[in-house]
């Protein structure tokens, strides 16, 4: 295991931000999600070292991170949650620097490569102050990877970033992680992100993992309920489910042609919805799961 | 990398600009009759080799001294500092240096040594350039245990000062909070300083014995050994600040 924690809690005066937390986290790439405010940062700071657990026991390589901080962060990366880097020093010059407190020899040659990693290259000798907050970002990632890490954590790693640009870092990691042996933990509260490249995820809520394991075990304990089904003729299709005894909810949208359906037997509800198809010579388009995979169990899960 | 920032546009240039110009107003407000009146008062004589010395004395005296026409160099210049240091824990800019395989002593050391020594070294040069300028090389070399001596007050008042900054600005962690509330502590402890006259209060007191030590340093009588005891109170409540900001920063400090 990289890094453990077990029975870790943690309060900011009166919040609650770890409760009795479990963690265990190993090789490969794992996602860390949870809502706003669920604990994710409070975990990584703990992990890292730079906050104390109230109690408990964390180890990030066997290693307690508050006592043992600087052979931990010897062998963590760390991207956080909002960066804030030297404003006035280059992308290189800063990234030069971040090499150094590494040990890497060839400072320029990696910071170079790096930045061109994560596609900033074009921008290197400009000032970080004139940075948007997608390059900020992209440099955060570059700083966290660039000592090439046993564990990288990284907060929100695709926050700022255009669907095109999160696609690229999604890539990067995936390529990191099975090309140059390096382990992710992935904090987000943007899940489909998580559904590419995590091999096993833990869901945090109010403080606690509420759930734990590989993404297809996962899927299949908490079923998928929620259906978008698109056709021609939406109305008599909702009209007709209303009456079903399976299904719990059903929303109509007229203007897109879909129809929302939660039901507790997915099955039954294809089975029914291809019978109805066939009685009523409907023109279905499509059935899928209204939310992405993992989306819809964490939807489950914290109870939204 | 904290050096680059510390040093950045414009701060090294503010605080430079300051020194001098606290340097220039106490060498233009220098009162040139009263030393020589000074020196006749001590000694009946005349010779000018020693009236010179006793002018290059009080030169050395007025200007290493800081901590009289000074003080707000001082207290504005820790104030904001350390303020900054303030502004790094509440950006995130300390978690990212805290995230870097660095112990926390060093950067500690690296921190609070550069914000402590750039606005003393600052000070003291352009100081010296001044003294340089107005009395020549004969200034340090006519009295050069002297010399270190007030180098060594200054020193001491400036360390004072920023600890009193560092322990607040680790307190607050917030930089216009650590700012005002540093700079309303130094006042406030000024003012003290300036309406108790009993002898043990002024004693323990940083600012009053700092003061009495600077004023004893000037004085005539004052011929072999200066009152290092009145030195106790400020460098103990210094070494003892630093040694808590130390403690603190390295084992407690959450980021």
């Amino acid at each position: 295991m990289i890094l453990e924690a077990y029975d870790l809690s943690k309060n900011f005066g009166k919040v609650k931000a770890l409760d009795h937390l479990h963690l265990r986290v190993g090789k490969g790439v794992t996602g860390f999600i949870g809502p706003n405010g669920s604990g994710k940062t409070t975990t990584i700071k703990i992990s890292l070292g730079l906050l104390r657990a109230d109690c408990g026991i964390v180890k990030v390589f066997g290693l307690d991170p508050w006592t043992d901080g600087y052979k931990v962060r010897r062998r963590v990366g760390v991207l956080h949650e909002k960066p804030s880097f030297p404003r006035e020093l280059t992308g290189l010059a800063f990234l030069k620097y971040v090499a150094a407190f590494h040990g890497i020899r060839d400072r320029e040659k990696r910071a170079l490569e790096i930045l061109k990693n994560v596609g900033l290259d074009y921008a290197a000798h400009r000032p970080i102050k004139t940075y948007s907050a997608g390059m900020v970002q992209r440099l955060g990632l570059a700083q966290a990877i660039i000592g090439a890490a046993e564990f990288t954590i990284l907060d929100e790693p695709t926050a700022n970033l255009d669907p095109m640009s999160r696609a690229e870092v999604l890539d990067l990691i995936t390529f990191l992680s099975k090309d140059s042996d390096m382990n992710f933990l992935i904090s987000t509260h943007i899940l489909p992100e998580l559904e590419r490249i995590c091999e096993k995820i833990f869901v945090i809520y109010k403080g606690r993992i509420v759930a734990e394991g590989f993404l297809d075990e996962i899927v299949k304990k908490y079923v998928i309920t929620d259906y978008m089904i698109q056709l021609a003729e939406p109305c008599l299709l909702a009209e007709k489910l209303k009456g079903v005894d399976f299904v719990d909810e059903v929303d109509l949208d007229e203007n897109r042609m879909r129809v929302y359906v939660r039901a507790r037997d997915p099955d039954a509800l294809k089975k029914t919805i291809f019978k109805l198809a066939l009685e009523l010579d409907l023109h279905i388009i499509s059935i899928e799961p209204r939310y992405g995979l993992l989306e819809q169990v964490y939807r489950k899960i914290v109870g939204c | 990398m904290e050096i680059v920032r510390l040093l950045k546009f414009p701060v090294l240039e503010l605080i430079t600009i300051a020194a001098i110009f606290f340097a220039l107003s106490s060498a233009l407000n220098f009162d040139y009759p009263s030393v020589t009146r000074f020196s006749d008062e001590l000694s009946p004589s005349t010779l000018w080799q020693d009236q010179l010395n006793r002018f290059m004395k009080n030169l050395v005296w007025r200007h290493l001294a800081p901590y009289l026409g000074s003080y707000n160099y001082v207290a504005f210049i820790y104030a904001a500092l350390t303020a900054m240091i303030a502004g790094d824990l509440s950006s995130g800019h300390m978690a990212l240096i805290f995230s870097q395989p660095f112990k926390r002593s060093e950067i500690f050391m690296v921190r609070a040594g550069l914000t402590f020594l750039v606005p003393l070294v600052v000070y003291l040069l352009a100081n010296s350039a001044i003294i340089l300028i107005v009395g020549g090389l004969g200034c340090f070399l006519a009295n050069p245990g002297y010399t270190q001596i007030c180098y060594s007050l200054a020193t001491t008042s400036f360390l004072y000062v920023f600890s009193v900054c560092l322990s607040l600005t680790l307190i607050v962690k917030e930089t216009i909070p650590s700012f005002i509330s540093s700079l309303m502590f130094l006042y406030g402890i000024d003012y003290a300083a300036r309406i108790f006259q009993e002898k043990w209060v002024r004693i323990l007191i940083p600012n009053t014995a700092l003061t009495d030590f600077w004023f004893a340093l000037g004085s005539p009588l004052l011929e072999e050994s200066p009152p290092w005891s009145s030195l106790l109170t400020p460098m103990a409540i210094s070494i003892a600040l630093i040694a808590v900001c130390y403690l603190y920063f390295t084992r407690e400090l959450e980021v």
